[in-house]
């Protein structure tokens, strides 16, 4: 037969998970295992179950465990400079650690927090005043919270411009990548036949008409024949004879 | 022009290696390279920037100056005159400069309207930009230097 300590440190399982798994408060289970209650018959059972033990190599009535000792030059637990009176409501033995002043906020979350304004139809003023100081003061927690607020309100009119069937361009992989209205402004292009000027990033320029494009190239029929122009060349093209 | 443009820009110039070739090179964290150049907000902090202006042999400060026109604020500013209505001033890297109302705003481009005329200008080109008021309302197509 085991003392209960031994069998449940021999799982190693702590006081509070043999009294989750058996249902048996912790404090009773202290006194069982200091050997200040014996274990009723009543009890037995769960705990063998939860020890995965017989019933009958748990002792009933427990030895204690022997003391931990001390570490050298500290004291004794139990005893020291603890007052012995009974503690008063509100005094504590050792004064309370201050918890460290919040961090302030991120360079980062500062400069996200002025770019998402404008997109949230807000002034950087107005999202002081709606946290009641200037950014520069907001910890980083208040600053994460704003930030995720304005993310939230920005998903909220995205949702509503889905569902209201604008603005649901689909992102091309690369930035110079053609998208919705450019898609749409080069078919016209195409469609009409016009001649078009391209200016490139180098100061010439190529004039003719589409006859083909992708996503990151457009083809252009020109008098000395078919030029393909990478998106990334072109600075910016206009028709030849004007507006639309 | 943001700096992830830019740098994008540098590497074509320096035969379009690839990330991970200057990566390895340089010493920048693996998949960086391509969140700079790609992402539209400003991504890369300074010594990184750096590292790569002594890299592609350019003067550091004409990247780190681009990192605060990123093409997430180009968004902003251009949506923000086509819906108050005001024109838009566009530098670009080639020295022109354009004037106009914003008709569309794309990913890649946004096409203004100036004096009359639609002009689709490439968004990786722009160097800076700048608001006007509605008494500078004139549209305008210029010819000059962005700084």
């Amino acid at each position: 037969m085991y003392n209960l300590w031994e069998i449940r440190k021999r799982k190693g399982m702590s006081l509070k998970e043999l009294s989750a798994r058996t249902g048996i408060p912790q404090e009773r289970l202290y006194a069982y295992e200091q050997g200040k209650e014996p274990i009723p018959y009543s009890d037995l059972p769960r705990l063998a179950k939860a020890l995965y033990v017989e019933e009958w190599e748990i002792k009933t009535l427990s030895d204690p465990p022997p003391q931990r000792k001390p570490p050298s030059g500290g004291r004794p637990r139990g005893q020291g400079k603890r007052s012995k009176g009974p503690r008063r409501k509100g005094q504590r033995s050792r004064p309370r650690r201050m918890p460290p002043p919040p961090s302030p906020a991120r360079e980062t979350q500062l400069a996200h927090l002025r770019q998402l304004a404008p997109a949230v139809g807000k002034t950087v003023e107005e999202l002081e005043q709606m946290v009641g100081k200037p950014l520069s003061e907001l910890t980083r927690r208040e600053a994460s919270r704003l930030l995720f607020q304005l993310q939230e309100i920005l998903r909220e009119r995205k949702q509503q411009a889905k569902e209201e069937g604008a603005h649901n361009r689909k992102r091309a992989y690369l930035p110079e990548g053609v998208d919705r209205f450019e898609l749409e402004y080069l078919t016209q292009l195409q469609e009409s036949g016009e001649l078009v000027h391209f200016h490139l990033f180098d100061g010439s320029e190529v004039v003719g008409t589409i006859v083909g494009f992708g996503p990151y190239a457009i083809t252009v029929q020109t008098e000395d024949g078919e030029t393909t122009l990478n998106k990334l060349a072109i600075a910016w093209y206009t028709r030849a004879g004007g507006n639309s | 022009m943001s700096s992830g443009d830019y740098l994008r820009f540098l590497r074509a110039l320096h035969g379009g290696k690839d990330f991970f070739t200057i990566e390895a090179e340089t010493g920048i964290p693996s998949g960086l390279m391509r969140q700079i150049e790609q992402r539209y907000r400003a991504v890369g902090d300074e010594e990184t920037l750096r590292k790569l202006a002594e890299y592609y042999g350019v003067d550091p400060e004409e990247v780190l100056w681009r990192h605060e026109w990123s093409r997430a604020r180009l968004t902003f500013a251009l949506e923000d005159a086509m819906r108050e209505d005001v024109p838009i001033r566009l530098y670009l890297r080639t020295g022109e400069t354009f004037t106009g109302k914003v008709q569309w705003v794309d990913l890649a481009a946004t096409c203004l309207n100036v004096d009359g005329r639609e002009i689709v200008i490439q968004r990786h080109w722009v160097d800076k930009w700048e608001l006007l008021p509605e008494e500078e309302e004139e549209s305008t197509g210029e010819q000059g230097s962005p700084q």
